[in-house]
Parts: C-alpha cells; sequence; structure tokens
C-alpha cells in the first residue's frame, strides 16, 4: 500500500476549490486585462485619429499658407524693387503693394497671425508686418527684432529653415515661425502656438482632458504647474501619472513644423463603465475568496466526519468492537451513517461473541464424544479379556483385573473436560498396562523413562494411553514380545520448542499407506481404518487444546517397530481460546 | 392576488372611460428659423449661444421665429459673399459699408426692403429718420437699413491721457491742427521709445461720393473744387511731411493696425481718430488705459456720414416676412437691443442705477472675463433703445440725437453723386491716386517733388469733366430741393 499516493478527501476538496478559485480568479483578471486594454486601444483609435485630423488639419493650412507665400515672392517686382536703389515714390508704392497683399494673407490664413517681408539690399533696409489677430503693437515689434536677429545670425545655414516651421520664442510667446528667402527677400509667416492650443482645445476630447502642445524633444508649451515636468514621447499610446491623476498618453508630431499634439485624457474616463464591472468583479471574486477560506476552515464539517468514520473503522478493524462514534455531524447524512456503523459493530460484536460460545459448546460435545469413544473402545478390550481369563478360570487374575478396570474406570469417570497431569497419566497407564499385562501375558512389556521434572505437566487425558493402546494392538498378532517405552524429553526442534512424548514399539511398525494417512495433516475425523479413530480423536483434540501448535508424528523405527511421538509447546499458553 | 386586481383595474378603467382624457391641443406650428450674420470683435464672446437663447425665448411669442446668429470674426464682407457662393441659407445680413451693400445690391443677393417695410417694418420708421432711409437708396429702392449712430463726425486727437499726464504734456492748449506740432515734439523730446503719433488724417469737406470734385468747409458752400488743389490740402501734406521727417509718425505701411493696436502697446502716444459722445469711455474700456481725446475739426453731417452701416435681407430669404419682422423688432423693442448689445441681465450685466437705466458690469465680472462683452452698440440697429453703461454720460443718446439734429449739414446731404458720365475719367484719376495719394496724405512722399506732378496727372486723368459734371449734378439737385 503505497501511502503517499493516496489523498484524504478533505484534501482533494482543498486542491479542487483551490484549483477552481485560482482558474476562476486567473481568468476573470486576464478577461478584465484583455477589456481594459481593448479599452485604451479603442480610446487611443479614436483620440489618435482626432489628433491626426487636428494635426493634418494645422499641417495643410501651414502648407497652404506656404504655398501662398512663395507664389507670392517668386517673380514679385516690387521685392525686386525694394532690393535695390530706386525712387522714392517707386519705393514707397512697392512697399504699400507689399503691405496690402501681406495683409490680405494675413486675412486670408486665418491660421496666420501674421506675415512678414524684409528687404535688406535697397537704399533702406524695409520690414512689412501685417497681422490679423495681434492686438498690440509691441508683440509684432519684438518679433520684428527676433526675426531680424535671427535672418542676421545665421545667415550661412538659413536655408535650412525652407522647409520647417520653427518653433520660437519671442517675449515669453511661443511662435511657429516660417521664413524663407527668395533673391534676397525674406518673406515670413508665424502662428500663435496660443492659437494652436485653443483650437486643440476646442476639439471635443473625453472630459477632463488635457490637450497638449509640445516641442519635439516632448516639454509641454506653456504648461500648467502639474505638467511642468512631463515629457511627451512619440509612442503611439502610453499611461502616466500627472499628479495624482492616471492619464493616456496620445500623440502626434507634425511633418510639417516643429511640435507635437498631444493629449492627455483620463484613464478613468476610458474605463469607467468597465472600472464597475471590474468592481463587481473584484467583489465577487473576494466574496468567493472568503467563503473559500470559511469553507476550507469550518469546512472540517465535511470532512471531520469522515476522519472519525475512518479512526472508527480502525479501532474495529484492530479489535476494538465496543467503539461507538458518539459525535453527531450536523450533515444528515453522516448521523445516518454513524448509527448504521454503531448498530453494525454491535452486530458484529454481538455475532463474533455467539459464534465463539458456538465454537466451545461444540468443542465439549466432540471431547466428551470423544470420551465416550474412549471408553467404549477400552471397554470390549476389557470384557475380551475378562472372558478369558473367566475361560481359564484364573480368578485372582480377574479380581486384579476388575481392581486395575475399577481405577481405571475411576479415573475416566473423573471429570471430563479435567486437565490431567502426566503423573496422572503414567499413573493410569502402569494401571492399564497391568490390566494388558494380564491380558496378553508374556507378549508385552513396559518401560518407562520420564524425568522427575515433567511430571507436572498438564497434558491431554488418555493421549498416552491411546498409543500405548495402539502399540499393544500391533502386538498381538507378533510372535515376541513386544517392548513398550514411553519416554518424555525435552524437544528443540525448529518446529517445536517444547516436550517430546516418544512411545514406541518392536512390534512390526506401521503399514507404508497407514503411515502417509496417518501423517496426513487431517482434522476430519474418518471412520474408514477402524484403528484410526483413537488416533483421529488424539488429532483433532491437539488441534483444539493447542491451537494447531502441537505435532504428532508416526514412524517406523529400525530395524523394526512403530513410533509416535507427540510434541507439545512448553509454553503455559495452552489454555483454550 | 389584490395587487393583480388593482393592475386589472388600472388597466381597465382608462379603456371605460375614455370621455375623461382631455383633448390634446392643436401643436403651434413649428417657429420659423432666421439665420443672421453679424460680426464681432475679438472681446469675450463665449456666452453668445446663451444671448441668442435668451432672444430666442423673447422673440418666438411675438413673431412665431427663432433666429440663429452666426457672428463672423474677420474678413466680414468677404465671408459673406462666400456664403452667398454656396448658397447658405441667409435671412439678414449686417453690411459695414455702404459699398458693400451697393455691391451686393447690384449683384442680386439682397432684395428691396420698401414694400416689406410698408408692410411689417412700421416700427422702423419711428425710431429711424426717415431721410436717412431716403439716403440710402439705391437706384431708388430701399436695400439697406442704416442704423442709428452718430451721423455727424468730428475729427480729433485720441491720446493716452495717462501718458500726456506722466511726462507733463499739456493738452489743454490743443484745438487746432496747427497747435499738434508743439505736442508731437515734447512727446518726442520727453517720451523715451513713445512715437508720437500714429494715423494722421484730415477731413473738413465733403467728398460728394469719390474724392474728385469736393465742397471745402464742410460743405458750406456750394461749389464743387479741386481739393487738391486747395491750399488747406497742399498744408496738410506739408505738415505730415515734416512730422515725419522729424520721426513724429508711426510707419504705418510696414505694420498696420486699429487705433487701440497701437495704443495698448504704450509705445504709440496718439492717433486722429472721430470722436463722438462717449468717446473716451469706450477707448479707455478698450484699450485699457486713460484715454483722452481733443476735437480739431468739429462735427458736421455729409451723405457719406449716414450711409456706413447697414442691414438687410437677403434674396434667398425664405422668409422676408419673418426677416423685417426681426428687425422692427431690432429697431423697436429694448429687450432685444439690450440682449445684443449687452447680453444677459444678472449674467454679463446689472444695473448701477436702474433710474437712470445705467448698468454695468456684475460683481467679479470683467471685460476680460465676461462671456459677452463686445459694447458695439454702433453696429446695431438702435442703440438709442438701450441701456447705457457706466462711465458714459447717463444722457449719451439724447447728446447723440442732439448732434445729429444740430451739427451742420453739408449743403450738399442727402446728394448723391452719379458717376456713370465719367467713369472713364474716375478710372483714370483712381490710378492717379494709388500713385500718389496715400504716399503724400502719409508723409512719404516730398510735396515739393511730388505734389505738382501729382496735380498734373489728376489734370491730365480729365478730373476737372468730373467735378463740372459733379457740379452740374449738384446744381441739379439743389434746385430740385428748393423745389420741395
Amino acid at each position: 500500500m503505497k501511502k503517499q499516493n493516496k489523498i484524504s478527501i478533505s484534501m482533494g476538496v482543498r486542491i479542487t476549490s483551490f484549483a477552481v478559485f485560482a482558474i476562476l480568479l486567473t481568468l476573470i483578471f486576464y478577461m478584465s486585462n484583455v477589456a481594459d486594454t481593448s479599452l485604451k486601444n479603442q480610446a487611443s483609435r479614436i483620440n489618435q485619429t482626432t489628433l491626426g485630423f487636428y494635426r493634418d488639419n494645422v499641417d495643410q493650412s501651414l502648407h497652404e499658407l506656404d504655398r501662398y507665400l512663395y507664389n507670392f515672392m517668386f517673380g514679385n517686382n516690387r521685392a525686386v524693387l525694394l532690393n535695390m536703389p530706386c525712387g522714392e515714390q517707386e519705393r514707397y508704392l512697392a512697399k504699400t503693394g507689399i503691405s496690402e497683399d501681406l495683409s490680405q494673407m494675413a486675412g486670408l490664413h486665418d491660421i496666420a497671425e501674421g506675415v512678414l517681408f524684409y528687404s535688406p539690399l535697397g537704399d533702406e533696409a524695409e520690414f512689412v508686418i501685417r497681422t490679423s489677430h495681434v492686438l498690440n503693437l509691441s508683440e509684432t515689434r519684438a518679433l520684428r527684432e527676433y526675426v531680424l536677429a535671427r535672418i542676421n545670425n545665421s545667415q550661412s545655414e538659413f536655408s535650412q529653415d525652407e522647409t520647417k516651421w520653427v518653433l520660437s520664442t519671442v517675449g515669453g510667446q511661443h511662435y511657429l515661425l516660417h521664413l524663407f528667402q527668395v533673391n534676397g527677400s525674406y518673406c515670413g509667416a508665424w502662428v500663435s502656438v496660443t492659437t494652436l492650443q485653443k483650437s486643440l482645445r476646442d476639439i471635443d476630447f473625453a472630459p477632463d482632458s488635457l490637450p497638449l502642445l509640445c516641442m519635439v524633444d516632448g516639454r509641454v508649451l506653456t504648461p500648467s504647474p502639474p505638467l511642468e515636468t512631463l515629457t511627451v514621447d512619440h509612442e503611439s499610446w502610453k499611461q502616466l501619472k500627472v499628479g495624482e491623476t492616471e492619464y493616456l498618453q496620445i500623440s502626434t508630431p507634425s511633418a510639417q513644423c516643429e511640435f507635437t499634439a498631444a493629449v492627455l485624457i483620463p484613464m478613468s474616463g476610458i474605463t469607467e463603465e468597465w472600472d464597475s464591472g471590474l468592481l463587481i468583479v473584484k467583489l465577487f471574486a473576494f466574496l468567493f475568496l472568503i467563503v473559500l477560506s470559511v469553507f476550507l476552515l469550518s469546512g472540517n464539517f465535511l470532512y471531520r466526519p469522515f476522519k472519525t468514520l475512518v479512526s472508527a473503522m480502525q479501532r474495529a478493524e484492530e479489535g476494538d468492537l465496543d467503539i461507538q462514534i458518539k459525535k453527531q455531524s450536523r450533515l444528515k447524512e453522516f448521523d445516518h451513517v454513524y448509527s448504521i456503523f454503531n448498530s453494525m459493530t454491535a452486530e458484529i460484536k454481538k455475532l463474533k461473541i455467539s459464534v465463539y460460545e458456538q465454537q466451545i459448546s461444540e468443542q465439549k460435545i466432540m471431547r466428551q464424544y470423544l470420551q465416550m469413544q474412549l471408553k467404549s473402545h477400552f471397554y470390549l478390550n476389557c470384557l475380551n479379556i475378562l472372558y478369558s481369563l473367566a475361560q481359564s478360570q484364573k480368578y485372582e487374575l480377574i479380581q486384579e483385573l476388575i481392581m486395575y478396570l475399577t481405577r481405571y474406570l475411576r479415573y475416566l469417570l473423573g471429570d471430563a473436560s479435567r486437565q490431567a497431569t502426566v503423573r496422572e497419566e503414567l499413573d493410569h497407564i502402569r494401571n492399564y498396562m497391568k490390566i494388558q499385562e494380564m491380558r496378553l501375558r508374556g507378549k508385552v512389556a513396559y518401560h518407562e523413562d520420564v524425568p522427575e521434572r515433567f511430571m507436572d505437566i498438564p497434558i491431554l487425558p488418555l493421549m498416552m494411553q491411546t498409543f500405548i493402546e495402539n502399540a499393544i494392538e500391533h502386538s498381538i498378532d507378533h510372535d515376541q514380545q513386544n517392548d513398550i517405552t514411553l519416554s518424555i524429553t525435552q524437544g528443540y526442534d525448529a518446529e517445536c520448542d517444547g516436550v517430546r512424548i516418544s512411545i514406541s514399539d518392536n512390534g512390526p511398525g506401521f503399514e507404508e499407506a497407514q503411515l502417509v494417512w496417518l501423517n496426513r495433516d487431517e482434522t476430519v475425523t474418518k471412520l474408514e481404518y477402524d484403528k484410526g479413530i483413537g488416533i483421529n480423536n488424539i488429532k483433532n483434540r491437539l488441534k483444539n487444546l493447542y491451537a494447531g501448535r502441537a505435532r504428532l508424528y508416526f514412524r517406523n523405527a529400525e530395524p523394526h517397530g512403530a513410533v509416535v511421538e507427540v510434541w507439545l509447546p512448553l509454553e503455559g499458553d495452552q489454555e483454550e481460546e | 392576488m389584490r395587487f393583480l386586481c388593482v393592475l386589472c383595474l388600472m388597466l381597465v378603467l382608462p379603456t371605460l372611460m375614455p370621455s375623461c382624457t382631455p383633448e390634446k391641443p392643436e401643436p403651434a406650428p413649428e417657429p420659423v428659423t432666421l439665420n443672421v450674420f453679424m460680426t464681432r470683435n475679438d472681446a469675450g464672446m463665449d456666452d453668445a449661444p446663451l444671448v441668442v437663447e435668451a432672444l430666442n425665448e423673447y422673440i418666438k411669442p411675438l413673431i412665431g421665429a427663432r433666429v440663429e446668429i452666426t457672428f463672423v470674426d474677420s474678413s466680414y464682407v468677404q465671408t459673406i459673399s462666400q456664403k452667398f457662393v454656396s448658397d447658405e441659407p441667409m435671412d439678414i445680413l449686417y453690411c459695414p459699408r455702404f459699398q458693400a451693400l451697393t455691391d451686393w445690391a447690384e449683384q442680386g443677393q439682397i432684395m428691396p426692403l420698401d414694400g416689406l417695410l410698408e408692410a411689417y417694418g412700421q416700427g422702423i420708421y419711428g425710431a429711424l429718420d426717415r431721410e436717412y432711409i431716403e439716403v440710402s437708396k439705391i437706384s431708388g429702392a430701399i436695400y439697406g437699413l442704416p442704423v442709428n449712430r452718430e451721423m455727424a463726425v468730428n475729427l480729433g486727437l485720441e491720446y493716452r491721457a495717462d501718458i500726456a499726464q506722466k511726462y507733463g504734456i499739456d493738452m489743454s492748449g490743443v484745438k487746432t491742427i496747427d497747435d499738434l506740432d508743439g505736442v508731437f515734439r515734447q512727446v518726442k523730446e520727453k517720451c523715451p521709445g513713445v512715437t508720437p503719433v500714429a494715423v494722421v488724417r484730415h477731413r473738413s469737406w465733403d467728398a460728394l461720393g469719390n474724392p474728385y470734385g469736393v465742397l471745402m468747409d464742410m460743405g458750406q458752400g456750394t461749389r464743387v473744387e479741386n481739393l487738391y488743389e486747395t491750399e488747406e490740402f497742399e498744408r496738410q501734406v506739408r505738415r505730415v511731411y515734416d512730422w515725419r521727417r522729424k520721426g513724429y509718425v508711426l510707419d504705418t505701411v510696414s505694420d498696420a493696425g486699429e487705433n487701440f493696436y497701437y495704443f495698448r502697446s504704450g509705445e504709440v502716444f496718439s492717433s486722429v481718430a472721430n470722436g463722438k459722445p462717449g468717446f473716451t469711455t469706450q477707448e479707455t474700456r478698450t484699450v485699457g488705459h486713460e484715454m483722452g481725446f481733443v476735437e480739431l475739426i468739429p462735427a458736421f453731417s455729409c451723405t457719406s456720414d449716414v450711409k456706413w452701416i447697414y442691414y438687410a435681407i437677403a434674396k434667398s430669404s425664405a422668409n422676408p416676412q419673418k426677416a423685417m419682422e426681426f428687425l422692427n423688432l431690432m429697431y423697436t423693442d429694448p429687450v432685444v437691443e439690450n440682449l445684443l448689445i449687452y447680453g444677459i441681465e444678472g449674467k454679463h450685466y446689472v444695473f448701477a442705477d436702474k433710474d437712470k437705466d445705467i448698468i454695468t458690469f456684475p460683481e467679479g465680472v470683467t471685460a476680460d472675463n465676461s462671456g459677452y462683452a463686445q459694447f458695439s452698440g454702433w453696429r446695431h440697429c438702435n442703440q438709442f433703445i438701450a441701456h447705457v453703461w457706466e462711465g458714459d454720460p447717463p444722457d449719451i443718446w439724447e447728446q447723440v440725437r442732439a448732434l445729429n439734429k444740430t451739427a451742420p449739414r453739408s449743403k450738399a446731404f442727402g446728394f448723391v453723386f452719379e458717376p456713370d458720365n465719367v467713369q472713364a475719367e474716375i478710372i483714370r484719376c483712381n490710378e492717379v491716386c494709388d500713385k500718389y495719394l496715400s504716399g503724400l496724405q502719409n508723409g512719404f512722399l516730398n510735396p515739393d517733388e511730388t505734389l505738382e506732378e501729382f496735380r498734373a496727372a489728376l489734370r491730365d486723368a480729365g478730373i476737372d469733366s468730373i467735378i463740372a459734371e459733379k457740379q452740374a449734378q449738384l446744381d441739379a439737385w439743389l434746385k430740385t430741393g428748393e423745389l420741395h
């Protein structure tokens, strides 16, 4: 029986519930994770599209403005004129013409806060600037200074500016500025980041979203306090924390200019609906956990009955049939099982006792019967002797025999179930042998070799006499004197550690077939061999008395003669079970 | 079981007594929506939808229509022209220039209003002087309704009073244009980084529709003269040239804007402007600094001063009658005008003095954070029936009315020059003026070199023919006027 492979019901219940719980929990969290991710993906996709639309819109407007500016500049005679020496009136007309064109351009392109023109090479450097939204002359003047400084400082690398709108900061204000040079004149336009921010804010993002414009390096333009340290990168979306709030950040860089449009959408808005679902899921998981642990901890009530039952059964198996389950289970079924068990053990006990009693009475009956058998057998023999003595009119011998017989019978009439000692048995055998010697005059001789220390050993009554009787039977038709020897020795043997009673004669011995039959371990009394009746009785009695530990051997001696050996266990445990 | 019985009863009862259910009233006809186009300025306008909602709440029971107002923020005429092309539904149009009104009328984008006015706009005649409507006729028909505002215009110098005070520049002695040179010199000397003047304009004549042939002296004569040959013109041109040489004048070609654009920066001291009652309060509010104004040329009234802002009805209007009814409300109903001009009471303004009808910002509201801080009464049909903003003269509308009545009128007031006979000359003169006029007027061109050239060019272009034609038409008009 491999104990480690067996699991108890309680273990099984625990493992199964844990497994179910774990699977369920994993599934729940996996599902919630999937839902969460897909929600975020969806939100990011939608907002990315919106943001992309905004960016494309800005890019397209700027691109259009660029085209206008290029068209305006290329082949513009006024610009050419202003860039070379000419008359006052021509200059003035060229300048007002350019000013009007710029004004028109600024008006036509809503996105442009202003457009500018600069010609450095004429009689005088001319700087024309026209705005559509600017409300303060100082702002345009600052911008003019900035543009002049840039043109003067970066003559050599200026052409690089031609394709991109550059983020510029003038007087604390952020602008996207695009300057380019055509034939020595400069033209440009600028867009206020504030205006872009405003139009970005006008987009209908989720409530509490933070639309942001960022520099190329990711820093937020004109950040409000919590956003100062924020750096937006160009991942399609990511989750980040600003202050205390979790946001989903979505960004898209502009192709035309140096800015990135981004929006921070509060996570709470995105996962709002799912959060309530998740709460229920979490609550469910939590409740499940509680129920499970309560079940596992106090779940004793389910598997304790098993334990009780199992331990009770074990004890019953060990022989304690007095075991009664006194506990009460809260489970009806177990209460029922308990009561059945209790009545069953009681029943078993009752059965066992009655079986035992029956056995004992059976044995008693058998012994009485055996004794009866023995008696009748002997009487027949004795009557035969008496008859022959009477024939030969040897009255003294008859008297003598009757006296022995009386003794013999007195011995026999003692309590049938009594235990005899070796001494008593030997006295009886001697008495008996006197009878036999009288009967078979000169034909048998009895020898006794029994040390004093065996005299008080309890012994099966009349057993030895039976074998002596057999020996005498064997000698009857024999010519020689039959010497019957009874000896008791201490026997040391692998099988039997005890007393060896040996009864031997020098008669013809057993027939082979007879030996085989005698040595067979037959418990059933067989009546085929008349002579065997006594021996079978002995066998059965020994078996009963010594619980099968006594041994009986039949053999022939050399050169002839029969030997019967009885091995009795020496321990004082031959009491009946 | 009891519940079921109750339920059954509830279900059965209504069917048992159909006579108990009240007759449903006939649904009111869906109100007509009028699409109104107006302009706006950069000041607070976020609450415009609320204002329009309140307006609709009010006018729906009155005229059975609601309005949807589009506030166009820049390039108004251009935007509206685009909308004509795109067939957008339009009913009522604000028009910021008479020229635009004429163009729209000629293009057939707006409808004559004479019949509508008679039928549904009688209130307008009560609110608006009939002569202003007459003057605004195009080819004999009324295409636009002028608004009630100052119809006489003066000319003066608007200046930063705070800068004047800071640097001790005395403006009390300034009476005429000739006094300005001293002021500008002081500013140039005393105020570092401040340009004395931005815009220099001059007008003391009635241009009679175009500047070729004018009535000098505020239109008090009847002789049509060549403006550019006059001594007054030459004096002005030389004066401005001199100022520019001295660096008194801002280069408004390089960098141009409205007056407030210059004033807000603090880098410009003054600018020529047309004054009117409440002008300094209005300008102080707009600029955000204390403004002052000195009159240089007193107010007088020409036909062109009337022909400025109009309201018209689009030809495509599906409901011209309702449009006229709404126009009628705008001219006559103070609730409508107050909503449009000042917004919602309690939210955008509160009464400072209910008896005098003076209003101001509610607690905590300023021009910067107000959701409706347009303050442009002069753009609306009849500001005379609206409240008065605190700080303005309490009788401001009386003053304007008085000004309109008492200001000297040009002899040619009401005269409209028909240029058809001299169209070619006008075009040629326009070309000449494009070349010289603004350069001379703004002091960019040296009058010694170009003034005579300019005069000769105009003569070559046929300015005299125009003047002759104008004189003839004026004489004829004056004669019929006398007949009346």
